[in-house]
């Protein structure tokens, strides 16, 4: 435990130190000032046109952490040889998959958490005049538990990035592999649904047999995007969300597993 | 050979200027007529497949297609039949991917129907809302207008008047306005039944149970008098010349009162009974 620790800091502070998360950062804190001005040229429920772009940018953010930082900073373990460095101490494998995870889940915790505050602060400052312009039963816990799932739900992207990493060692086709996942997580319910409910696919059973393969491989992650519930403040099942929670957390072990199994099998000489 | 060289830069940088100049006025020349020419470039994409575009960010992307519509609109003197559908598009993407939002639903009211004259096509994106908004009765007051005014279509107004009237804390009006078209539609019982269940309701103030109590009187007047002039005419092959015939040839004791005047209203040519002049 010790050791997957100490990764976990040593990656955090090598995410720290490189300047790509401070230009995200500030692509963020641009934004959310911007956010200001784009609420304004609504006329109704202007806060939840604050929630969207608050929300959004966080989410957009964390993904490109994910994409851009994370993904290359394993990588280029694997590719420029670095990591021999690492496991020629007393490290083993699974010790480095789980810390690595762990120190990137950290910059995402640190970067939603950043964000998220000022997501929080550019509703206010959109709204601040104009309490009357924002959803009736809009409400802050419903605010930051939109937050907490769609921070869940980057985590589950890095779990399945760090998988990719593993499988392919090569930091592009990671990428692209990490993206195509991203992607079929986001739409696979909704192609699924239209898919079952459209006259066009109806004589097509092996379509719906692949799409439903697919919704068991990859995650369900708009189960996890409760934007549009913290914008309006729409009431949500407490049940439900221990269930998305659970789903998402067993989603994670399984990736990270997988992705240790794969590594111990590896021959990195 | 120096000499040559700077003549040819010169003149080289002459063309560029020319060309510079000549392009720059076009430009500006188009750009000041974006206004006019300003497109909407929504594509016929069906709503589910915008949303597997969209992803999580679709809420974004129904805010864009809003203020995407509202800014072709406001930037158009005037717009042809297949630029409206497109705006019509436009809302019906934007809803798909968000229903929840109050600022679709009240562009498509404000523009659909007034300046796209297309009732029909607003009252179907109005419905989106009114049920994923159960908390809010404009949808359905505005739904139940257009049926009133742009449809004429009084049975299906009254209908969506009712309902909208049980959302908590609707206007009273509207039950009363809904009971005042369920005369002109045929669903005087119907309204009545509604009516009666919304008095039922204990957080109704003193003076909304008076005006729906006395709309329920009104729509029973109505009712009795239209039973009575049913049976007339079943019996006569004509309906009755006045109110008052009803009470001479026995079909009724006296005639009812109306809360709203002094008697009802009646039309012998179609034989239909109303508590208001307007009818």
């Amino acid at each position: 435990m010790h050791k997957i620790l100490l990764i976990a800091w040593v990656t955090f502070k090598d995410s720290i130190r490189n300047k790509a998360l401070y230009g995200i950062f500030f692509f963020g804190l641009v934004l959310f000032a911007a956010n200001i001005i784009i609420t304004a040229m609504f006329s109704w429920e202007l806060g939840k046109v604050a929630v969207d772009v608050g929300l959004s940018v966080v989410s957009f953010a964390g993904l490109v952490i994910i994409f851009f930082l994370s993904i290359n900073l394993v990588s280029n373990d694997l590719d420029r040889k670095t990591i021999y460095l690492i496991l020629s101490r007393p490290v083993g494998k699974l010790q480095y998959i789980l810390g690595k995870y762990t120190g990137l889940g950290l910059i995402l915790l640190l970067s939603s958490s950043v964000l998220g505050a000022c997501a929080a602060l550019s509703v206010e400052m959109a709204t601040h005049n104009v309490k009357g312009y924002v959803p009736m039963h809009f409400s802050w816990p419903t605010f930051f538990l939109g937050l907490t799932f769609l921070t869940l739900s980057l985590l589950v992207v890095l779990a399945i990035a760090l998988l990719w990493v593993t499988v392919t060692t090569h930091p592009f086709t990671a990428l692209l592999l990490s993206l195509f996942s991203y992607f079929i997580g986001q739409n696979v319910e909704t192609v699924k649904s239209i898919i079952i409910t459209s006259q066009m696919y109806a004589e097509n059973p092996m379509l719906t047999r692949v799409v439903e393969y697919a919704s068991w491989i990859f995650p369900n992650l708009a189960a996890f995007d409760l934007k549009t519930t913290a914008a309006y403040g729409l009431s949500v099942d407490a049940g439900y969300l221990m269930w998305v929670a659970a789903y998402g957390f067993s989603y994670i072990g399984v990736c990270l597993v997988m992705s240790i199994l794969i590594f111990q099998r590896r021959q990195l000489a | 050979m120096k000499h040559k060289g700077t003549v040819l830069l010169l003149f080289s940088l002459g063309m560029l200027l020319l060309s510079f100049s000549t392009s720059h006025l076009a430009v500006k020349e188009r750009r000041e007529n974006l206004g006019i020419s300003y497109s909407l470039d929504i594509d016929s994409f069906s709503a589910g497949l915008m949303k597997v575009f969209a992803g999580e960010f679709k809420g974004l992307l129904a805010d864009y297609l809003v203020l995407e519509a509202g800014a072709f609109i406001g930037g158009n003197e005037y717009l042809s039949e297949e630029q409206w559908e497109k705006v019509a598009l436009a809302f019906e993407q934007s809803l798909r991917l968000d229903p929840y939002f109050q600022q679709t639903y009240l562009q498509v009211q404000g523009d659909l129907t007034w300046w796209g004259e297309m009732p029909e096509k607003a009252i179907s994106l109005l419905d989106i809302s009114r049920k994923h908004r159960p908390w809010d009765w404009y949808p359905g007051y505005y739904m139940g207008f257009d049926h009133y005014y742009f449809l004429k279509d009084y049975a299906r107004a009254s209908e969506v008047f009712l309902d909208t009237a049980k959302i908590k804390g609707a206007p009273v009006l509207l039950a009363v306005l809904g009971g005042r078209l369920a005369v002109k539609g045929g669903r005087t019982e119907a309204a009545i039944v509604l009516l009666e269940s919304m008095l039922g309701d204990p957080e109704l103030q003193e003076a909304d149970k008076k005006e729906i109590k006395e709309r329920m009187v009104a729509l029973q007047g109505v009712l009795v008098l239209e039973n009575a002039v049913k049976k007339y005419k079943d019996h006569r092959g004509a309906y009755p010349p006045s109110l008052e015939t009803l009470v001479d040839e026995g079909l009724l004791h006296q005639l009812p009162e109306n809360p709203y005047a002094d008697h009802f209203f009646f039309n012998h040519e179609d034989g239909h009974v109303s508590f208001d002049e307007v009818g």
